[in-house]
């Protein structure tokens, strides 16, 4: 039975993979960094977060 | 998880050697105060978990589990002091055992060693709240909302939740910080465009036209719009962008102006009011020393305060007037409200600061690169750039803000002393430059331009980036908010339907309509609860200690469902229904048996008539319970287990210590024939202390067992009923043999033979029949049916009808027709 975190997780990842700016690439990086009960620090998640975002010239 | 087979304990808190066998079905164990009970919950607590709940928290601070946890004679030996159970993993459907001593309280021998079991044992090993005691009831039913929150968020291993929130809430901040020092860089770059251009702004169109004024000096062609990959210098000779471009004496003069101005009016003066304000928040810290420790305590103790839930302070242990405490913690945290605001406001201002001098760099750095900035100057810009990123990274938290305290009062850009003289000097040299044609300048002009679009470009694509990154930050915190939010809602409304339906099973007969509600808010757990349909109440408001007692065990097994839901094999109740009235208790056993058949319940109880009741309603067997009835340092709890005690007198003979097999037979006697006074509602002489001696007892326990075979004689008769009569009269012929064998009365009547003397003079081989006689005359007082084993009692007790054992095998109907 999964536990009360991990189910929290998992709508977490679901909701992540289809909200706005985050492609599901993006959204299973962050679900791997969490993978094995494992508990991400800041900057791991700072890391995956600002990776690969690029902005428009004016 | 587990169900437990047999505990085996050496050398533990108060027990030298004991074993219980539990059989994987609930157990009771009861005894009066300090007769060791505490020691077996101790010892199941520290098999699965490593740990003794009892010497941690309030109070302990003194106690440890290597010094306290071995026996008070085996102190300095953690080796001896060892813990075994011996388990049934249900889902598995394997047996198992796990073995600790008091040395190697974290490296539990497990067998067998397997992944599936060893997962087993380390997942129990994170719920020490298997074992519940009464002194933890009151932490989930009368403590303040906050430490309800945190105490239901560990049992049902939330923190993780909360942890994760955190993780999440401090890397939104930090992109967003990334994301603010990134617009700074990019406002940096836009002025030195704008500078260079001699523009107020860089809309496209304008740009446009001081750039294509260059280029038709050059006769380059016009550029009609600017893209994002447009180049200002297109068309230019490659030999020219890479060589002879450099910065035009116009654009260098307008950059060394810009720092030379700021220097003149002052390089602080942008931030001006908001160095003001900032040391006027540090001299407020100073003038009032309880301040700081204040902004850097508020939330320690806004936590403190919703701990205070007795009249010890949380954090030291002194016993203060509850009230005083949590009034001397409420003025601090007033005031600490105030620290709140100077923090925020310092660490605002902290940020606006460092914003400046990140811009002032990026002017430094253009005048460090112009030919005519000599070497000496182009190392003091160097080093003032170098102390400026310093100074504005140190900004980044509050005590970096306070610590600069002394160069925000000189003045925080702390430039070097030569700098309006050495501007001036580079001012001279760059006005000197000879006169270059219009288009050479012409050519600078665009090549310079090209390179600070080209930064502004890319310190625009970075902001946009960092601006991404920041709003993805929050998406995440507020899409985990929402979810963790969503699902302990649900949780919370799971777990009060739950626990009010047990309620209203153990109290249907005033409070059917009982129902609860959770308040969960920012942390805090709030718990209402209905008081006779007259509204929602805190626990603690109206209901009596019994009731909130009932409420604690409820919510407590509404939780552990929650948790562990069908893999709920097992939980320890040490003393937690005491205050359950007599009337409730009958159903509480209701509840358990018919809510949690699959759970195996170890309690403990002080209460002999709670024991029995446990018994009586079928939650236990005979053989499912045992009785400290006294404890002494030397031999730990002295028990009456029925069923060991003929095999160690057996022992005892086989060693020929008649002595001691006469001492443990006379202990025996004396616990059951008060059970047997007890069951068969026996009369003896009210004593107020329940002193009453053994030959007493003897006299009217066998006296009314004689008289109850009496009146089951005369029911037969009565009712015709043969296979009673037949039945009777074998007992009574067996009674009068037995009595008759080894004069059993004299043994206990006669005072003369009822210590030592009564086993010194005898050897092993006239004892023997002693004992005999004694377990045939008390195996009559059983129900001979292996799993049920219990005395034999009368009912009602007040006008018995009938006398029979706990399972209904043995019946004798005692009225006559």
């Amino acid at each position: 039975m999964p536990s009360i975190q991990e189910e929290i997780l998992e709508k977490f990842f679901q909701r992540l993979a289809k909200a706005d700016g985050f492609t599901e690439a993006k959204a299973k990086q962050v679900r791997d960094l969490f993978s094995g009960g494992k508990k991400p620090k800041a900057l791991d998640l700072v890391k995956v977060l600002s990776e690969n975002s690029k902005g428009n010239l004016p | 998880m587990i169900q437990i087979e047999s505990v085996h304990i050496k050398e533990f808190r108060g027990i030298r050697d004991l074993a219980l066998n539990m059989g994987r079905e609930s157990f009771v164990v009861y005894g009066p105060n300090g007769s060791g009970k505490s020691g077996v919950v101790d010892a199941i607590q520290f098999a699965l978990t490593g740990e003794i709940g009892r010497l941690k928290g309030t109070g302990t601070a003194d106690l440890s589990l290597s010094e306290h946890g071995p026996h008070v004679e085996s102190r300095g030996h953690p080796d001896v002091s060892s813990v075994r159970l011996d388990v049934y993993i249900p889902h598995l459907k394997k047996s198992a055992s796990i073995t600790r001593t008091i040395k190697k309280s974290k490296q539990p021998e497990i067998a067998p060693n397997d992944a599936a079991v060893k997962a087993i044992f380390t997942e129990l090993a994170e719920h020490p709240e298997i074992t519940f005691s009464r002194r933890e009831i009151i932490k989930f039913i009368l403590a303040e909302a906050t430490k309800r929150s945190q105490d239901v968020q560990a049992l049902l291993k939330l923190d993780d939740i909360d942890h994760t929130r955190a993780t999440l809430k401090t890397t939104a901040n930090k992109l967003t910080d990334e994301y603010s020092t990134a617009k700074t860089q990019s406002k940096s770059a836009a002025d030195n465009l704008m500078r260079h251009l001699d523009l107020p702004s860089l809309k496209p169109e304008d740009v446009l036209v001081v750039v294509n004024q260059g280029r038709k000096l050059l006769g380059l062609q016009a550029i009609s719009e600017l893209k994002k990959d447009t180049d200002l210098s297109d068309g230019l000779s490659q030999s020219v962008v890479q060589g002879e471009g450099g910065q035009t004496r116009e654009s260098a003069l307008a950059d060394i102006n810009t720092l030379s101005d700021a220097a003149a009016k002052g390089l602080e003066s942008s931030t001006q009011d908001i160095v003001k304000s900032l040391l006027q928040n540090i001299a407020k810290l100073e003038s009032e020393p309880l301040l700081l420790p204040l902004v850097k305590r508020h939330s320690f103790l806004h936590t403190g305060l919703d701990l205070v839930d007795g009249p010890q302070c949380p954090l030291c242990d002194l016993e203060w007037d509850i009230n005083k405490l949590r009034s001397h913690l409420r003025e601090k945290l007033e005031k600490s409200k105030e620290a709140k605001l100077v923090h925020d406001q310092l660490v605002e201002s902290g940020r606006a600061v460092s914003a400046e001098a990140i811009r002032l760099r990026g002017l430094i750095e253009l005048i460090t690169k112009l030919p005519e900035t000599t070497k000496e100057f182009s190392t003091r810009l160097s080093e003032w750039s170098g102390g400026l990123l310093t100074f504005s990274e140190s900004l980044a938290s509050l005590d970096g803000v306070i610590a600069a305290k002394g160069r925000f009062e000189i003045g925080w850009a702390a430039a070097p002393e030569s700098l309006i003289g050495d501007l001036n000097v580079t001012r001279g040299k760059v006005k000197a430059r000879p006169d270059k044609s219009d288009t050479t300048d012409a050519s600078s002009f665009l090549v310079l331009a090209q390179e600070r679009l080209n930064n502004w470009r890319k310190a625009r694509r970075d902001e946009q980036a960092k601006e991404i990154n920041a709003a993805l930050g929050r998406s995440a915190y507020k899409i985990y908010c929402e979810v963790s939010e969503a699902a302990l809602l649900t949780l919370y409304r799971e777990v009060e339907k739950e626990f009010a339906s047990y309620y209203r099973l153990i109290n249907h007969d005033d409070e059917s309509e009982f129902r609860a509600e959770f308040e969960a808010e920012d942390g805090k757990l709030g718990l209402l609860v209905d008081v006779y349909k007259k509204g929602m109440f805190p626990p603690g408001a109206y209901h009596s200690e019994g009731h909130q007692d009932g409420m604690g065990v409820c919510l407590y097994l509404a939780l552990m469902k929650r948790v562990f839901d069908k893999n709920f094999t097992f939980a320890v109740l040490d003393d937690v229904v005491m205050s359950v009235d007599s009337q409730h208790r009958k159903q509480f056993c209701k509840l358990l048996k018919t809510k949690f058949p699959s759970t195996q319940f170890v309690i403990t109880t002080h209460d002999q008539v709670w024991a029995k009741q446990l018994r009586t309603e079928g939650l236990v067997s005979a053989k499912s319970a045992v009785a400290f009835h006294t404890w002494t340092v030397e031999t730990g709890p002295i028990l009456d287990a029925v069923t060991e005690v003929w095999e160690k007198i057996d022992a005892d003979l086989a060693k020929n210590e008649v002595p001691a097999a006469a001492a443990r037979l006379r202990r025996h006697l004396e616990y059951v024939l008060r059970e047997l006074a007890d069951e068969l509602g026996a009369k003896v002489c009210f004593r107020a202390d329940g002193g009453h001696e053994m030959g007493e007892l003897f006299g009217a326990g066998i006296g009314r067992q004689g008289d109850l075979l009496n009146l089951a004689l005369k029911s037969a008769k009565s009712w015709d009923d043969e296979d009673q009569l037949e039945k009777v009269e074998a007992l009574q012929k067996a009674r009068s043999e037995i009595m008759a064998a080894s004069n059993v009365e004299q043994w206990v009547i006669n005072k003369a033979v009822h210590y030592n003397e009564w086993a010194a003079d005898l050897s092993k081989d006239d004892f023997k029949p002693v004992v005999a006689a004694f377990k045939q005359l008390l195996q009559q007082f059983r129900c001979d049916k292996p799993k049920c084993d219990s005395w034999l009692f009368v009912t009602p007790r007040n006008a018995p009808a009938e006398l029979r054992c706990a399972c209904g095998s043995f019946h004798l109907n005692l009225k006559e027709q």
